[in-house]
Protein backbone atom coordinates (compact mmCIF):
# COMPACT_ATOMS: atom_id res chain seq x y z
CA UNK A 1 0.00 0.00 0.00
CA UNK A 2 2.80 2.47 0.54
CA UNK A 3 4.43 1.65 -2.33
CA UNK A 4 1.16 2.38 -4.25
CA UNK A 5 1.21 5.33 -2.22
CA UNK A 6 4.91 6.56 -3.41
CA UNK A 7 4.32 4.92 -6.90
CA UNK A 8 0.95 7.04 -7.40
CA UNK A 9 2.66 10.49 -6.04
CA UNK A 10 5.83 9.70 -8.09
CA UNK A 11 3.78 9.32 -11.31
CA UNK A 12 1.33 12.58 -10.56
CA UNK A 13 4.79 14.52 -10.22
CA UNK A 14 6.42 13.38 -12.69
CA UNK A 15 3.48 14.12 -15.34
CA UNK A 16 2.77 17.71 -13.56
CA UNK A 17 2.87 20.75 -15.98
CA UNK A 18 4.73 23.83 -14.65
CA UNK A 19 1.37 25.90 -15.43
CA UNK A 20 -0.31 24.01 -13.08
CA UNK A 21 2.05 24.82 -10.12
CA UNK A 22 3.34 28.38 -11.70
CA UNK A 23 0.87 29.69 -14.42
CA UNK A 24 2.98 33.26 -14.35
CA UNK A 25 6.66 31.61 -14.82
CA UNK A 26 7.90 34.09 -17.56
CA UNK A 27 10.59 31.74 -19.80
CA UNK A 28 12.32 34.78 -21.58
CA UNK A 29 12.50 36.76 -19.17
CA UNK A 30 14.65 33.74 -17.17
CA UNK A 31 16.62 33.58 -20.34
CA UNK A 32 17.40 37.16 -20.44
CA UNK A 33 18.40 36.79 -16.46
CA UNK A 34 20.96 33.62 -17.77
CA UNK A 35 21.79 35.24 -20.94
CA UNK A 36 23.57 37.97 -18.66
CA UNK A 37 24.96 35.59 -16.08
CA UNK A 38 26.67 33.40 -18.64
CA UNK A 39 30.17 34.15 -19.54
CA UNK A 40 30.69 35.13 -23.60
CA UNK A 41 31.83 32.95 -25.37
CA UNK A 42 35.54 33.30 -27.09
CA UNK A 43 34.78 33.69 -30.98
CA UNK A 44 32.41 36.78 -29.87
CA UNK A 45 33.86 40.06 -28.52
CA UNK A 46 31.43 42.50 -27.73
CA UNK A 47 32.93 46.10 -28.21
CA UNK A 48 31.21 48.82 -25.60
CA UNK A 49 29.10 51.27 -27.75
CA UNK A 50 31.33 54.39 -26.80
CA UNK A 51 34.71 52.64 -27.98
CA UNK A 52 32.64 52.41 -31.53
CA UNK A 53 31.39 56.17 -31.72
CA UNK A 54 35.07 57.50 -30.35
CA UNK A 55 36.99 55.88 -33.20
CA UNK A 56 34.20 56.65 -35.85
CA UNK A 57 34.72 60.33 -34.63
CA UNK A 58 38.36 60.29 -34.36
CA UNK A 59 38.45 58.65 -38.10
CA UNK A 60 36.27 61.43 -39.33
CA UNK A 61 38.40 64.04 -37.78
CA UNK A 62 41.51 63.01 -39.18
CA UNK A 63 39.84 62.62 -42.48
CA UNK A 64 39.14 66.01 -42.27
CA UNK A 65 42.31 67.28 -41.08
CA UNK A 66 44.12 65.75 -43.99
CA UNK A 67 41.43 67.06 -46.60
CA UNK A 68 41.82 70.71 -45.52
CA UNK A 69 45.94 70.23 -45.12
CA UNK A 70 45.87 68.86 -49.47
CA UNK A 71 43.20 71.79 -49.87
CA UNK A 72 44.73 74.89 -48.15
CA UNK A 73 48.23 73.58 -47.58
CA UNK A 74 51.15 72.78 -49.64
CA UNK A 75 49.90 73.80 -52.80
CA UNK A 76 51.50 76.02 -55.98
CA UNK A 77 50.25 79.41 -56.09
CA UNK A 78 51.30 80.94 -59.53
CA UNK A 79 50.76 84.22 -58.34
CA UNK A 80 53.49 84.14 -56.17
CA UNK A 81 56.05 86.81 -56.47
CA UNK A 82 58.85 84.17 -56.67
CA UNK A 83 58.50 80.46 -57.36
CA UNK A 84 61.79 78.72 -56.32
CA UNK A 85 62.37 75.13 -58.05
CA UNK A 86 64.35 72.79 -55.93
CA UNK A 87 66.17 70.11 -57.69
CA UNK A 88 68.18 67.48 -55.95
CA UNK A 89 71.84 67.64 -56.25
CA UNK A 90 71.30 71.31 -58.19
CA UNK A 91 71.19 75.15 -57.71
CA UNK A 92 67.93 76.27 -56.65
CA UNK A 93 66.69 78.79 -59.80
CA UNK A 94 64.68 81.52 -58.64
CA UNK A 95 62.14 82.66 -60.70
CA UNK A 96 60.49 86.35 -60.21
CA UNK A 97 57.82 87.51 -61.53
CA UNK A 98 56.24 90.69 -61.22
CA UNK A 99 53.64 93.09 -62.37
CA UNK A 100 55.40 94.86 -65.25
CA UNK A 101 52.80 97.67 -67.19
CA UNK A 102 53.72 97.09 -70.71
CA UNK A 103 52.50 100.28 -73.09
CA UNK A 104 49.32 99.17 -75.34
CA UNK A 105 50.03 99.79 -79.26
CA UNK A 106 46.84 101.47 -80.61
CA UNK A 107 46.18 98.75 -83.07
CA UNK A 108 47.40 95.77 -82.01
CA UNK A 109 47.19 92.76 -79.24
CA UNK A 110 48.65 93.30 -76.10
CA UNK A 111 51.67 90.36 -75.57
CA UNK A 112 51.31 88.57 -72.54
CA UNK A 113 48.12 87.75 -70.33
CA UNK A 114 46.17 90.76 -69.42
CA UNK A 115 46.01 90.87 -65.43
CA UNK A 116 42.87 93.33 -65.33
CA UNK A 117 39.57 92.89 -67.04
CA UNK A 118 39.62 96.67 -68.03
CA UNK A 119 39.60 97.17 -71.60
CA UNK A 120 42.89 99.25 -72.56
CA UNK A 121 42.22 102.69 -74.18
CA UNK A 122 44.75 104.14 -76.58
CA UNK A 123 48.42 104.98 -75.70
CA UNK A 124 47.61 103.30 -71.93
CA UNK A 125 49.83 100.97 -70.11
CA UNK A 126 48.39 97.98 -68.79
CA UNK A 127 49.81 95.84 -66.15
CA UNK A 128 51.17 92.24 -67.17
CA UNK A 129 52.66 89.53 -65.19
CA UNK A 130 55.92 88.91 -66.73
CA UNK A 131 59.12 87.13 -65.47
CA UNK A 132 61.33 89.61 -64.61
CA UNK A 133 64.31 87.87 -63.45
CA UNK A 134 65.98 84.60 -63.39
CA UNK A 135 68.40 83.24 -60.47
CA UNK A 136 70.23 80.79 -60.36
CA UNK A 137 70.94 80.68 -56.41
CA UNK A 138 74.35 78.86 -55.86
CA UNK A 139 75.17 77.43 -52.57
CA UNK A 140 78.83 79.39 -51.34
CA UNK A 141 81.35 76.69 -52.02
CA UNK A 142 82.67 76.48 -49.00
CA UNK A 143 86.66 76.86 -48.77
CA UNK A 144 88.55 75.82 -45.61
CA UNK A 145 89.87 78.78 -44.03
CA UNK A 146 94.04 77.86 -44.22
CA UNK A 147 95.26 78.20 -40.59
CA UNK A 148 97.69 81.48 -40.51
CA UNK A 149 100.75 81.12 -38.44
CA UNK A 150 101.52 83.44 -35.78
CA UNK A 151 103.60 85.65 -38.09
CA UNK A 152 101.69 85.82 -40.91
CA UNK A 153 98.41 86.97 -39.09
CA UNK A 154 98.86 90.22 -39.21
CA UNK A 155 97.46 92.51 -36.11
CA UNK A 156 96.16 95.63 -36.63
CA UNK A 157 98.31 98.05 -34.46
CA UNK A 158 98.24 102.05 -34.23
CA UNK A 159 101.34 103.99 -33.14
CA UNK A 160 100.77 104.88 -29.85
CA UNK A 161 99.81 108.68 -29.55
CA UNK A 162 102.47 110.50 -27.53
CA UNK A 163 101.06 112.20 -24.74
CA UNK A 164 102.22 115.64 -24.85
CA UNK A 165 102.56 117.10 -21.08
CA UNK A 166 102.37 120.50 -21.09
CA UNK A 167 103.36 122.75 -18.09
CA UNK A 168 100.68 125.13 -16.61
CA UNK A 169 102.71 128.18 -17.49
CA UNK A 170 103.35 126.95 -21.15
CA UNK A 171 99.29 126.57 -21.75
CA UNK A 172 98.86 130.09 -22.69
CA UNK A 173 101.73 130.09 -24.69
CA UNK A 174 100.89 127.19 -26.82
CA UNK A 175 97.34 127.87 -27.30
CA UNK A 176 98.70 131.77 -28.74
CA UNK A 177 101.50 129.70 -31.03
CA UNK A 178 98.21 127.23 -32.42
CA UNK A 179 96.82 130.23 -32.79
CA UNK A 180 99.24 131.65 -35.08
CA UNK A 181 100.02 128.97 -36.86
CA UNK A 182 95.84 128.25 -37.97
CA UNK A 183 95.58 132.06 -38.03
CA UNK A 184 92.38 131.21 -35.28
CA UNK A 185 91.55 134.15 -32.77
CA UNK A 186 89.44 131.62 -31.07
CA UNK A 187 92.64 129.14 -30.32
CA UNK A 188 93.34 130.05 -26.61
CA UNK A 189 89.83 128.65 -25.74
CA UNK A 190 90.55 125.32 -26.65
CA UNK A 191 91.00 122.75 -23.77
CA UNK A 192 91.89 119.52 -23.32
CA UNK A 193 94.22 119.87 -26.12
CA UNK A 194 97.91 118.06 -25.16
CA UNK A 195 100.63 119.24 -26.78
CA UNK A 196 104.00 118.10 -27.17
CA UNK A 197 106.45 120.67 -25.51
CA UNK A 198 108.65 121.68 -28.05
CA UNK A 199 111.47 124.03 -27.33
CA UNK A 200 111.63 125.43 -30.20
CA UNK A 201 108.52 127.65 -29.67
CA UNK A 202 109.81 129.34 -26.59
CA UNK A 203 112.51 132.86 -28.22
CA UNK A 204 114.47 132.35 -25.26
CA UNK A 205 116.94 129.07 -24.85
CA UNK A 206 117.90 130.73 -20.80
CA UNK A 207 115.75 129.26 -18.40
CA UNK A 208 115.86 132.26 -16.05
CA UNK A 209 114.99 134.74 -19.11
CA UNK A 210 112.41 132.55 -20.20
CA UNK A 211 111.05 132.53 -16.94
CA UNK A 212 111.48 136.03 -16.50
CA UNK A 213 109.38 136.27 -20.13
CA UNK A 214 106.60 134.54 -19.09
CA UNK A 215 106.15 136.87 -15.91
CA UNK A 216 106.07 139.78 -17.51
CA UNK A 217 103.39 137.82 -19.97
CA UNK A 218 101.38 137.19 -17.56
CA UNK A 219 101.66 140.90 -15.91
CA UNK A 220 100.18 142.39 -19.04
CA UNK B 1 11.77 3.22 -32.89
CA UNK B 2 12.31 6.48 -35.13
CA UNK B 3 11.09 8.56 -32.28
CA UNK B 4 13.78 7.86 -29.29
CA UNK B 5 16.60 7.60 -32.27
CA UNK B 6 15.63 11.28 -33.01
CA UNK B 7 15.56 11.98 -29.00
CA UNK B 8 18.82 10.50 -28.54
CA UNK B 9 20.44 11.98 -31.60
CA UNK B 10 19.09 15.49 -30.19
CA UNK B 11 20.56 15.11 -27.26
CA UNK B 12 23.73 14.36 -28.92
CA UNK B 13 24.00 17.70 -30.93
CA UNK B 14 23.05 19.31 -28.27
CA UNK B 15 25.53 18.30 -25.90
CA UNK B 16 28.14 18.96 -28.60
CA UNK B 17 26.84 22.20 -29.81
CA UNK B 18 26.66 23.66 -25.93
CA UNK B 19 30.24 21.93 -25.39
CA UNK B 20 31.42 24.41 -28.37
CA UNK B 21 29.91 27.55 -26.61
CA UNK B 22 27.69 28.17 -29.24
CA UNK B 23 24.89 30.52 -27.31
CA UNK B 24 21.74 29.30 -29.83
CA UNK B 25 22.27 25.54 -28.29
CA UNK B 26 22.85 26.71 -25.23
CA UNK B 27 19.32 28.50 -25.76
CA UNK B 28 17.56 25.40 -27.37
CA UNK B 29 19.05 23.23 -24.47
CA UNK B 30 17.18 25.84 -22.08
CA UNK B 31 13.90 25.93 -23.75
CA UNK B 32 13.82 22.24 -23.69
CA UNK B 33 14.46 21.22 -20.40
CA UNK B 34 13.42 24.17 -18.11
CA UNK B 35 10.41 23.78 -17.64
CA UNK B 36 10.64 20.05 -16.07
CA UNK B 37 14.12 21.40 -13.45
CA UNK B 38 12.01 24.35 -12.22
CA UNK B 39 9.56 21.67 -11.28
CA UNK B 40 12.26 19.54 -9.35
CA UNK B 41 13.45 23.08 -7.60
CA UNK B 42 9.74 23.63 -6.61
CA UNK B 43 9.65 20.16 -4.75
CA UNK B 44 12.64 21.10 -2.65
CA UNK B 45 12.04 24.67 -2.10
CA UNK B 46 8.54 26.56 -1.99
CA UNK B 47 9.46 29.93 -2.29
CA UNK B 48 8.92 31.08 -5.83
CA UNK B 49 11.73 33.07 -6.05
CA UNK B 50 14.34 30.71 -4.30
CA UNK B 51 13.48 28.62 -6.35
CA UNK B 52 14.21 30.71 -9.72
CA UNK B 53 17.60 32.01 -8.03
CA UNK B 54 18.55 27.31 -7.48
CA UNK B 55 17.28 26.93 -11.16
CA UNK B 56 19.13 29.91 -12.92
CA UNK B 57 22.60 29.01 -11.23
CA UNK B 58 21.91 25.44 -11.86
CA UNK B 59 21.97 26.29 -15.35
CA UNK B 60 24.89 27.92 -15.29
CA UNK B 61 26.84 25.06 -13.72
CA UNK B 62 25.20 22.82 -16.07
CA UNK B 63 27.07 24.84 -19.30
CA UNK B 64 30.01 25.00 -17.01
CA UNK B 65 30.66 21.41 -16.99
CA UNK B 66 28.83 20.18 -19.85
CA UNK B 67 32.42 19.23 -21.44
CA UNK B 68 32.19 16.47 -18.56
CA UNK B 69 28.71 15.16 -19.90
CA UNK B 70 28.98 11.64 -21.56
CA UNK B 71 26.22 10.26 -23.80
CA UNK B 72 25.55 7.08 -22.06
CA UNK B 73 21.42 6.54 -23.61
CA UNK B 74 18.09 7.61 -24.19
CA UNK B 75 17.45 10.48 -21.51
CA UNK B 76 20.80 10.65 -19.51
CA UNK B 77 21.12 14.35 -20.71
CA UNK B 78 18.07 15.46 -19.04
CA UNK B 79 18.90 13.40 -15.82
CA UNK B 80 22.32 14.56 -15.58
CA UNK B 81 20.59 18.05 -15.52
CA UNK B 82 18.26 16.74 -13.14
CA UNK B 83 20.75 15.75 -10.23
CA UNK B 84 22.61 18.82 -10.90
CA UNK B 85 19.55 20.72 -9.71
CA UNK B 86 18.48 18.05 -7.25
CA UNK B 87 22.52 19.19 -5.64
CA UNK B 88 22.18 23.04 -6.22
CA UNK B 89 18.94 23.00 -4.54
CA UNK B 90 20.27 20.91 -1.55
CA UNK B 91 23.27 23.23 -1.49
CA UNK B 92 20.55 26.06 -1.01
CA UNK B 93 18.97 24.50 2.01
CA UNK B 94 22.42 23.55 3.62
CA UNK B 95 22.89 26.98 3.32
CA UNK B 96 19.52 28.03 4.53
CA UNK B 97 20.76 25.52 7.83
CA UNK B 98 18.90 22.44 7.16
CA UNK B 99 18.86 20.54 10.56
CA UNK B 100 17.35 17.27 10.28
CA UNK B 101 16.56 15.96 13.96
CA UNK B 102 18.13 12.47 13.90
CA UNK B 103 15.07 10.33 14.88
CA UNK B 104 15.75 6.66 14.74
CA UNK B 105 12.21 5.71 16.18
CA UNK B 106 9.73 5.06 13.85
CA UNK B 107 6.98 2.49 13.29
CA UNK B 108 5.32 1.25 10.36
CA UNK B 109 1.51 2.32 11.83
CA UNK B 110 -0.43 5.01 10.67
CA UNK B 111 -3.63 5.18 8.61
CA UNK B 112 -3.28 3.99 5.68
CA UNK B 113 -3.12 5.33 2.03
CA UNK B 114 -5.65 6.17 0.22
CA UNK B 115 -5.01 6.52 -3.50
CA UNK B 116 -8.25 7.18 -4.40
CA UNK B 117 -8.32 10.11 -2.84
CA UNK B 118 -4.75 10.86 -3.86
CA UNK B 119 -5.54 10.68 -7.78
CA UNK B 120 -8.99 12.84 -7.48
CA UNK B 121 -6.48 15.39 -5.93
CA UNK B 122 -5.01 18.37 -7.99
CA UNK B 123 -1.13 19.38 -9.22
CA UNK B 124 -1.23 22.14 -7.27
CA UNK B 125 -2.93 21.35 -4.12
CA UNK B 126 -0.75 18.07 -3.79
CA UNK B 127 2.38 20.13 -4.35
CA UNK B 128 1.13 22.70 -1.54
CA UNK B 129 0.98 19.93 0.70
CA UNK B 130 4.36 19.00 -0.07
CA UNK B 131 5.73 22.78 0.38
CA UNK B 132 3.66 22.35 3.70
CA UNK B 133 5.78 19.55 5.28
CA UNK B 134 9.23 20.50 7.06
CA UNK B 135 12.46 21.15 5.29
CA UNK B 136 14.14 17.73 6.84
CA UNK B 137 10.99 15.63 5.77
CA UNK B 138 10.53 17.15 2.47
CA UNK B 139 13.87 16.77 1.62
CA UNK B 140 13.90 12.83 2.60
CA UNK B 141 10.23 12.42 0.77
CA UNK B 142 11.86 13.79 -2.79
CA UNK B 143 14.93 12.19 -2.36
CA UNK B 144 13.19 8.88 -1.44
CA UNK B 145 10.11 9.28 -3.49
CA UNK B 146 10.76 11.14 -6.59
CA UNK B 147 14.87 10.94 -6.84
CA UNK B 148 14.67 7.13 -6.18
CA UNK B 149 17.81 7.52 -3.80
CA UNK B 150 18.01 4.76 -1.22
CA UNK B 151 18.45 5.36 2.09
CA UNK B 152 22.38 5.14 2.43
CA UNK B 153 22.74 6.90 -0.59
CA UNK B 154 20.59 9.56 1.18
CA UNK B 155 22.49 9.20 4.51
CA UNK B 156 25.62 10.05 2.73
CA UNK B 157 24.52 12.99 0.63
CA UNK B 158 22.55 14.84 3.87
CA UNK B 159 25.30 13.64 6.52
CA UNK B 160 22.63 11.76 8.83
CA UNK B 161 22.26 8.12 9.43
CA UNK B 162 19.94 5.27 7.27
CA UNK B 163 17.69 5.37 10.13
CA UNK B 164 17.37 8.73 10.36
CA UNK B 165 16.74 8.99 6.63
CA UNK B 166 14.08 5.94 7.26
CA UNK B 167 12.38 7.98 10.03
CA UNK B 168 12.41 10.76 8.05
CA UNK B 169 10.61 9.43 5.42
CA UNK B 170 7.80 8.04 6.98
CA UNK B 171 7.07 11.18 9.50
CA UNK B 172 6.62 12.58 5.68
CA UNK B 173 4.70 10.18 4.69
CA UNK B 174 2.33 9.81 7.75
CA UNK B 175 1.90 13.75 7.49
CA UNK B 176 0.97 14.01 3.56
CA UNK B 177 -1.36 11.13 4.65
CA UNK B 178 -3.47 13.14 6.51
CA UNK B 179 -3.50 15.94 4.93
CA UNK B 180 -5.27 14.19 2.13
CA UNK B 181 -7.54 12.71 4.12
CA UNK B 182 -8.31 15.90 5.66
CA UNK B 183 -9.08 17.79 2.00
CA UNK B 184 -10.85 14.93 0.92
CA UNK B 185 -12.96 14.60 3.66
CA UNK B 186 -13.20 18.17 3.52
CA UNK B 187 -14.07 18.43 0.05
Amino acid sequence: MAKDFEKLVNEKIEGASLKDVMPDFDKEAMWNELDNRLPVPAGRKVLPLWWTHTATVAAGILLGVVLIRSLYGGGIDDNAATTAVKQDAAPVVVVKRDTVFVPVEPSGPTKGPIVENKQPGPHQQVPVQQQIAVETLQEPTRQPVAEKTMEQQPIAQSKPKKIKAVHLLDIDNENRQAALYHNDANAHHRTGFALQISTQRLPVNNPQQRQETLIKELLK
Amino acid sequence: MAEPNRHMADEQRLATACRDGGRQAQRELYEHYVEYMMLVCLRYIPNHEDAKETLLDGFVNVYKNIGRFEYRGEGCLKAWIKKIMVNQCLMFLRRKTLHIVPDEDYYDTGPSADTDALARLGMRELMQMIHSLPDGYRTVFNLYVLEGMTHKEIAQLLGISENTSKSQLHKAKTLLQKTILQTTKMS
